[in-house]
């Protein structure tokens, strides 16, 4: 059940009414049930699988708060994240490293026993053992107290809007939301419902749009000169932020409307002035995530220059990994680990003015925006193979004009959507136009007939719905 | 009376609501109706008395509907649309004839090989015919063929009917613009490794599909329609693919026109099918080709309608 698909506004609408009007002890059960249904629409079987994470994360926690002993706790920690990155790994990177062994083998002259395995990915898996581990470790920390209700953990695993593709959550944030009586709020179904217009927007009329282009070239990348190599990156790197960044959009409008509230995941990333900005502003809850549970535990920036570099790498390189099996993510996340070195290293050398001046900013905008669309390139090229020859294409084969693909017209319309994308994020930059529910100095009629042009938007200009990129993850 | 606090809280929101369905039903419409008055605009069919182009893409790219009508003197309507299959050209002609019952001068009606080959072609060609759904004869084709929520969705939103396509056919008729604008050169070596792997769609003869274009040539000698089958040029490659087949088509296409006595069959092929630099691709003439296609169209049938002048004389 696609986001992007009216079955999934009925289910909405259905979960929604249902909600609000059975007494408030059913309620939590009511959506553990629902968010298994809607999980359940890709595949039953995996159903088993999302409950194995989850008890066996609320058993660790509970057990972690039972105990004073300090090797019992850990071995409990232990127990979480070896079936949680267990899962993980299996679904996820076994045939990857198996395959990589494989081919390490085969070259070495030498003959390898374990076979490919047919495994299907269970969609969602990357986020959802994500947010169920947090759980133990919070506890483990002591940032977060044991829940006594396995039916609220589970609920906190499997809710609905961010079950698929985040934002991640973690107790601190969501889990703690379901002890509270929701009321149903006008104001709050409002602004979700304009989210979700806004979201809606972004993935059927721009991300799927660019997405035909896209596929189109790099299906064959040898096929094209590097001014449409260059043009087709660049689509793509409006397609994937509309692509992701609708599927947070529809999620936190979702939750909203149920009174729940889910943490930003973007802030305008493409308005960043440097690469440690972007990450501030791209996928907020991973980057957010891998801060808490990766970068401090293996020490910050409170390290030495040297280890506090090693943290990056690993930080980066391991989030490039978490998006995929395929070394194409680990360069990917490679490079933004040495753009943020590189940024460092340039800090220290010309330090950055506390008030810079308009033009500044702009470089500042336009480089990082051109260091992210080259880590684009590795990001979605099928190998290593591919995206190096788009690379180099670009770099040596210019000059001609594009091929914009079977009609000028759709291209025009195409860059007319990004100069609009980017036109409504300097407006919602500037307070004009609400981001996340800010304020918007827009009066409310405005508003609801803006997001009504946003529907005959949707109507004229949709493509044909399809999944969502980060389904894949 | 104090006033009910719920409802004193519904009230903006529920005002609001009613702002933004407004606005939703008025853009739609207003565009709407822009759009199909461009539409028809493009496709010709505001313009009574006029000469009928019936056809898919081969007919789109390949005549020049300005240059056709400076050449016969006479108004010309080109209804054509790129993937539509022999049952949508017959809806076409049938759909224009019903705007303008007494106003079918002629019908050019684009014919080719795969003409009777029901496979293939775009399976939702059918979509193309969206914006027209008001009319009876087009919606009840849409009725059958397109699926229900599909359609319901089309008949709450008019702008929901528009696909880039439409959307570019109605901005040019408003502007005018009825130019070949498509870009690209034939490559034979493309088309010889598509032959050779057998990537390429094969032609065939169905029954259903004569039959259909037996009734309407029929019903076109009963009201008597001038029409032309004319046949718009491929590459000579691409006309030696399947030669047995190609020229079983090409004789039943001229049996058709003998047993009618208002079908002419105008066969466009020669000399054109060899000038490779006129042809973007296999199938399609690029805008030079289609002004030489045009003016050899004119040439032929100009003397076979009534009222048109002859260019060549």
């Amino acid at each position: 059940m696609l986001f992007n698909s009216w079955e999934y506004i009925v289910f909405l609408v259905v979960v929604t009414v249902a909600f609000f009007a059975m007494p408030m002890r059913w309620r939590v059960p009511f959506l553990l049930v629902a968010s298994y249904y809607f999980y359940m629409q890709w595949d039953w079987k995996f159903a088993f699988l999302i409950g194995s994470v989850t008890w066996a994360n609320w058993e660790a926690g509970r057990r972690i708060a039972e105990t004073d002993r300090p090797r019992a706790r850990k071995a409990w920690l232990w127990m979480a994240l070896v079936v949680s990155l267990g899962v993980l790994f299996f679904f996820k990177y076994f045939n990857f490293f198996n395959e990589s062994f494989r081919a390490a083998f085969e070259a070495g002259g030498m003959t390898y026993m374990v076979p490919y395995l047919p495994i299907i990915l269970p969609v969602g898996v990357s986020f959802f053992t994500f947010q169920a581990l947090s759980y133990p470790i919070d506890v483990y920390r002591g940032d977060h107290g044991p829940e006594r209700s396995l039916t609220r953990f589970a609920t906190y695993v499997v809710f609905f809007p961010q079950l698929i593709a985040g934002p991640i959550e973690r107790a601190s944030t969501l889990l703690d939301q379901f002890k509270e009586k929701h009321r149903f709020d006008i104001d709050r179904f409002g602004s979700g419902v304009q989210l979700i217009i806004w979201g809606l927007f972004k993935k059927v009329v721009i991300a799927d749009r660019l997405g035909i282009y896209v596929d189109e070239i790099y299906a064959a990348p040898e096929l094209y000169d590097g001014s449409t190599l260059l043009l087709a990156t660049y689509f793509f790197a409006f397609q994937i932020y509309c692509d992701f960044s609708a599927y947070s959009d529809i999620a936190i409008g979702s939750a909203r409307i149920l009174g729940f509230n889910l943490s930003k995941n973007f802030a305008l990333p493409y308005l960043a002035t440097s690469i440690a900005d972007f990450w501030r502003r791209w996928h907020i809850s991973l980057t957010s995530w891998f801060r808490s549970y990766v970068y401090y535990p293996l020490g910050g920036n409170r390290v030495s220059t040297l280890v506090w570099m090693r943290n990056i790498w690993i930080v980066f390189v391991v989030s490039g990994v978490w998006h995929g099996a395929a070394w194409t993510f680990v360069v990917w996340g490679a490079l933004h680990a040495a753009y943020y070195v590189v940024q460092w290293v340039w800090n220290k050398l010309v330090p950055t003015p506390t008030n810079p001046s308009w033009w500044a900013v702009l470089l500042g905008m336009l480089i990082t925006f051109h260091a992210v669309v080259l880590a684009w390139v590795f990001f979605r090229a099928e190998s290593i193979g591919d995206a190096w020859l788009v690379v180099t294409t670009i770099l040596t084969d210019t000059g001609a004009m594009p091929d914009l693909g079977p009609s000028r017209f759709t291209a025009a319309i195409n860059i007319a959507l990004i100069v609009f994308l980017m036109g409504i994020q300097v407006l919602q930059s500037r307070g004009w136009i609400s981001l996340y529910f800010s304020p918007s100095r827009f009066p409310p009629a405005m508003r609801a007939a803006g997001a009504a042009m946003l529907v005959c938007g949707i109507a004229l200009l949709g493509v044909s719905s399809s999944a969502f990129i980060y389904f894949q993850f | 009376m104090a006033s009910n606090p719920i409802i004193t809280r519904l009230k903006q929101p529920a005002l609001l609501l009613l702002v933004a369905i407004l606005a939703f039903f008025a853009v739609d419409r207003a565009v709407g109706a822009v759009l199909r008055e461009g539409l028809d605009r493009y496709f010709g069919l505001d313009q009574p008395e006029a000469v009928l182009l019936v056809g898919h893409s081969h007919v789109v790219l390949g005549v020049d509907k300005t240059l056709l009508e400076r050449e016969l003197g006479q108004p010309v309507a080109n209804y054509a649309r790129a993937g539509a299959q022999l049952d949508d050209r017959i809806l076409m002609a049938r759909h224009y004839a019903r705007l303008h019952p007494h106003g079918v001068r002629a019908i050019v009606f684009g014919v080719d090989n795969h003409l009777f080959t029901a496979k293939g072609l775009s399976a939702n060609s059918y979509s193309q015919f969206y914006p027209h759904m008001g009319d009876p004869l087009v919606g009840s084709m849409l009725r059958e063929s397109a699926p229900e929520w599909d359609y319901r969705q089309r008949q709450i939103s008019h702008l929901a009917r528009y696909d880039d396509v439409l959307l570019n056919a109605a901005i040019r008729g408003w502007m005018g613009n009825w130019n070949n604008a498509v870009g690209g050169q034939f490559k034979p070596e493309v088309l010889a490794a598509e032959v050779a792997s057998g990537d390429f769609r094969r032609i065939s003869i169905d029954d259903a599909q004569v039959a259909h274009m037996e009734a309407f040539l029929d019903e076109s000698e009963q009201k008597g329609w001038p029409v032309f089958l004319a046949f718009i040029p491929t590459t000579a490659q691409w006309q030696a693919v399947e030669p047995e087949t190609a020229a079983q088509v090409e004789a039943l296409l001229r049996r058709l026109a003998d047993a009618h006595a208002n079908v002419t069959f105008i066969d466009l092929r020669e000399p054109w099918q060899h000038r490779e630099e006129f042809f973007i691709d296999p199938l399609h003439l690029n805008a030079e080709g289609s002004r030489e296609v045009t003016a050899d169209l004119s040439r032929k049938i100009a003397p076979l309608i009534p009222g048109a002048q002859d260019s060549t004389q």
